[in-house]
């Protein structure tokens, strides 16, 4: 084998890389979205947002960083672009400050807005986040 | 250094190569050429167009032009270097009339021609400076000047092709086209190096005007450079001819060029717009005098048969002096500023005659070197 | 000279260039402008291009003759978390008064206005600096062309001569990417901008490119209902009219998020510019002379596009003295049939006129009147615009005090009858009405 041969299998192998990294499909992200009221902070997660039943994952802090317990916290999904609104779906706790939507119905791919509900005995926040769903 | 080596006889002996130099060669030479005034038209459009029009659209025409330009000369230079290899390679004789003599790489000598292999890195370097350009952009948004770093690199990648074109016709010089073309390549290097010493603003040189001097250096080291590399009458005037017939052109061109280009694709043209273009103001005015000057001391020179060199300084200096004192009544006639104040046109004038100096000392030795890159008989020629 | 080098600095060879993803009212990276009726100041908040990112925003507040000195305190969040913060100290004369604050990076971004009492949030969105997939395609095309022309000399040199036709195909196919990209480029639309067409987010400010999917129909949004209400200040609640949710979508149009007119019982014209304290929920202080019906129009423009016109009657009772100022000055009026054009043109005297929402005059009209003035069918609000400057795409600001002196409005008037018109103009920070009455004689015959 001679050098010429081992130059050009690098040179191959480095072209083969290099398009590998460029156009390598990107694995999937979770969604997440961020946003304060003065008494909490809700961050959204959805892992692969798709038209149909998703699962809203939400996590809720007070303005010190831990883990708050609103007494309720709905999920009210909306399409501003189309003017649709959907059922509120009533998040179950899985812990800590952690509130789990299952089968929140988004039936259309495109931009929705997911407004988050926070009960407790002081009245109720609210914030609204984004959610794009493919 | 010596680059006339082995060949140095046989080039004279075979005739049949030449009459394949004065065919093979002139293609190749005229596409890298191309290419670099293909640069120069795209350098004068963009920077009117900056000026009078103002915003880039994505990718506008003068940079496709500049691109391109780069691109033409790269692959002319590509193709000639993997012909005169593979022909070494076949054992066929290789013409040292195409671009210069074979060169030393990685410590052994291969027969690329020099000039275009020259021409090629440049290319291949603009090419590649438009990647640092763009993550600049990207950073700095486009209203990035003109003097920013990766602009420099680029304008000096096109100013390395420009130096190979140089090379390339120095070789051939010793054909009527050969030598016309010299100076065409060389007045077309000068023009543009004219925009490359806008990068000297970043030097804060006091009274001193880093860009006027430096002007003065490129203005006067390119026609002391026609003048040697001839090394008879008629080169330094040649070079400036081509310079003013360039600057006549660009003048015309360059608004107009940016005026129809702005009403195809529906910009508006700015309110203040100065009637002086840009690139063509910045050209001296003053170079056909530093021409004849040049030529008028390498008369005495020759007559007296003295040492060219001590002249080379002498041209240099007045050509210096005259360059760098005459830009701002230049710039003040054309823009309607007025004067700067005289002791900083003394001082940009004095810079100008001791840089000018150099300059005519460095176009000597580099005129030299232009001589040496191809074996041939001038005197016999000449005569 | 030193001006000469500053102008070839300016000139800048900009070689390659991005695409400024577009945002509400700072389309293409421009100035957002919004005058805001805070208490009983009327100022304009003005929002300086913002560039480069992360980096300082110039935040300028305009006061108007009549305006209480005293201090604003600014905050930029994102979020719902406060980022940046920053006073700004109104003095008693009339002008700019200038804050910077800081963004950390392009997105949706809130701007609050506190005057103490009364919290104004301006939503405004921060572009980032973009590049385009074709734009990458013809630089790296380029890229790629230098590359393999290194590669492909080297190998020549080195005496491989076939081996060197590889990378110079390539150098050739990489010329033929770059250059095609660079090409057509021109000739493909750009994507909807965040801001403007689409909800902003973090994510689609700084890449307008991903996947975002096309709109199934335009990006027009549902009308918007709008109800008037008093709580001490007058409040107005926008709801989605599909969904009833809060309407947070308003963009600035004619710089303001609301242009509100309340009309009273008498004839009196408050114009005005309700401050956003919520999502759906404007507020604007109103001190009301008469005790009887008031008309109310709001104008609006939601994300998507297309205004809206918002009409509502309120009943309220005298709170004060205090009534807008009026003036007089000289009407030339050329009244038409109704369902023909009219014209009236204002003569202001000088040329010493300030834009004001970016237009040189305002004419409002409601009318016919013939009961109470809350029941006039029809509402007008015509522009006299300032000449555009060519090769300027943002508006004069109101430090331009260069406009006038005649302002004309045309405006067909639909019905024949009586109407109420006022002509406002600024001059000297001061924003001018004149109020007339105008008869629109009825059309003679049909119209066919």
């Amino acid at each position: 084998m001679n050098r010429n041969a081992i130059f050009g299998a690098a040179a191959l192998v480095a072209l083969a890389a290099v398009l590998a990294v460029a156009f390598w499909p990107a694995a999937d992200v979770p969604a997440t979205a961020k946003a304060s009221t003065a008494r909490y902070t809700v961050r959204l997660s959805v892992d692969d947002p798709r038209s149909g039943p998703n699962s809203i994952g939400l996590e809720v802090t007070d303005p010190d960083g831990g883990p708050a317990a609103p007494q309720e916290v709905t999920v009210e999904p909306v399409m501003p672009q189309m003017g649709h609104a959907y059922p509120p779906v009533t998040a179950t706790a899985e812990g800590p400050g952690r509130f789990r939507a299952a089968a929140t119905d988004l039936p259309m791919a495109g931009a929705w807005q997911i407004t988050v509900s926070l009960r407790d005995a002081g009245g109720v926040d609210q914030v609204v986040l984004p959610l794009l769903v493919k | 250094m010596d680059l006339t080596a082995p060949g140095a006889t046989a080039a004279t002996r075979v005739e049949p190569a030449k009459t394949r130099t004065a065919r093979r060669g002139v293609p190749a030479a005229a596409f890298v050429l191309g290419g670099t005034v293909l640069s120069l038209v795209g350098l004068t459009w963009d920077v009117q167009w900056h000026n009078d029009v103002g915003p880039d659209t994505f990718f506008t025409l003068p940079h496709l032009l500049l691109y391109s330009g780069s691109a033409f000369s790269g692959l002319a230079s590509l193709f000639v270097v993997l012909a005169t290899t593979a022909a070494e390679r076949a054992g066929r004789p290789v013409d040292p009339l195409v671009g210069g003599r074979a060169v030393g790489v990685f410590g052994r000598t291969f027969a690329a021609p020099v000039g275009y292999l020259v021409s090629g890195i440049g290319a291949a370097s603009f090419l590649l400076y438009g990647l640092w350009d763009q993550w600049w952009h990207s950073l700095y948004g486009f209203d990035a000047v003109i003097s920013s770093p990766p602009h420099i690199g680029l304008l000096l990648s096109i100013t390395i092709t420009m130096v190979g074109t140089v090379m390339v016709f120095a070789t051939v010089r010793a054909r009527r086209w050969g030598a016309g073309w010299t100076l065409v390549a060389l007045a077309v290097l000068l023009v543009f190096s004219m925009v490359t010493t806008l990068g000297l603003q970043q030097v804060n040189g006091g009274a001193v005007d880093a860009v006027t001097v430096g002007g003065a250096f490129v203005g006067v080291l390119f026609v002391v450079m026609g003048a040697r590399v001839l090394d008879r009458p008629g080169g330094a005037l040649g070079v400036t001819v081509v310079v003013a017939l360039v600057q006549a052109v660009f003048w015309w061109f360059s608004p107009w060029a940016s005026r129809v280009y702005a009403e195809a694709i529906g910009l508006p043209m700015r309110d203040k717009v100065s009637l002086a273009p840009s690139l063509p103001s910045l050209i001296p005015m003053c170079l056909l005098a530093v021409g004849v000057l040049v030529e008028v001391v390498f008369l005495v020179a020759r007559r007296g048969g003295r040492s060219p060199k001590l002249f080379g300084l002498l041209a240099g200096g007045a050509g210096g002096l005259l360059v760098a004192a005459l830009a701002p009544v230049q710039r003040g006639w054309l823009y309607s500023i007025g004067l700067p104040p005289v002791s900083g046109v003394v001082a940009t004038a004095v810079a100008g005659a001791v840089f000018g100096a150099v300059a005519g000392f460095l176009g000597m030795r580099f005129g030299g070197m232009l001589r040496h890159l191809a074996p041939v008989q001038d005197r016999a020629v000449a005569a | 000279m030193r001006t000469l080098l500053v102008v070839l600095c300016a000139i800048g060879l900009a070689w390659g260039t991005t695409l400024p993803a577009s945002a509400d009212g700072a389309q293409d990276g421009a100035d957002v402008q919004v005058a805001q009726t805070l208490g009983a100041r009327e100022l304009t908040v003005v929002i300086r291009r913002v560039e480069p990112v992360p980096g300082p925003v110039h935040v300028e507040v305009v006061t108007h003759a009549g305006t209480p000195a005293g201090e604003l305190a600014l905050r930029l969040s994102q979020d719902g978390a406060v980022v940046s913060e920053a006073k700004v100290v109104l003095g008693a004369t009339p002008g700019f008064h200038g804050a910077t604050l800081r963004v950390s990076g392009p997105g949706p971004w809130e701007l609050a206005v506190d005057d103490g009492v009364r919290v104004a949030t301006i939503p405004f969105v921060v572009p980032a600096r973009v590049m385009s997939p074709w734009q990458n395609a013809a630089y790296g095309g380029f890229v790629a062309a230098g590359v393999l022309l290194l590669v492909s000399l080297l190998v020549a040199v080195r005496g491989h001569g076939r081996a060197a036709l590889v990378p110079a195909g390539g150098v050739v196919a990489a010329l033929a990417v770059a250059v095609t990209a660079a090409l057509l480029s021109a000739s493909i639309p750009p994507p909807a901008p965040p801001g403007r067409d689409l909800d902003p987010t973090v994510d689609n400010v700084t890449d307008p490119y991903a996947a975002t999917p096309p709109s199934t129909t335009d990006y027009s949004r549902p009308p918007v209902n709008l109800v008037a209400t008093r709580d001490g200040d007058l409040r107005l609640t926008m709801t989605d009219g599909s969904t009833g949710r809060p309407v947070d979508d308003l963009l600035v149009h004619d710089n303001a998020l609301v242009h509100l007119g309340v009309v009273s019982p008498s004839g009196r014209l408050w114009h005005l510019h309700p401050v956003r304290v919520g999502p759906g929920d404007y507020r604007v202080a109103l001190d009301t002379p008469e005790t009887g019906r008031y008309a109310v129009a709001a104008e609006i423009a939601r994300r998507g596009g297309g205004r809206q016109l918002l009409r509502t009657t309120i009943a309220l009772d005298a709170t004060g003295t205090s009534a807008p100022a009026t003036e007089s000055v000289e009407l030339v009026r050329k009244i038409a049939e109704a369902g023909s054009p009219s014209t009236i043109t204002a003569r202001f005297g000088t040329p010493d006129l300030q834009p004001w929402l970016g237009m040189v005059g305002h004419m409002i009209v409601t009318g016919p009147v013939t009961g109470e003035v809350a029941d006039a069918p029809v509402w007008g609000h015509v522009h006299s615009m300032a000449p555009p400057t060519p090769g300027r795409p943002d508006r004069p600001d109101e430090s331009v005090a260069a406009f006038g002196p005649d302002v004309p409005f045309t405006y067909t008037f639909p019905l024949p009858g009586r109407y109420l018109v006022w002509v406002q103009a600024e001059r000297g920070y001061s924003v001018r009405t004149v109020p007339a009455v105008v008869d629109v004689p009825a059309a003679e015959g049909a119209t066919r």
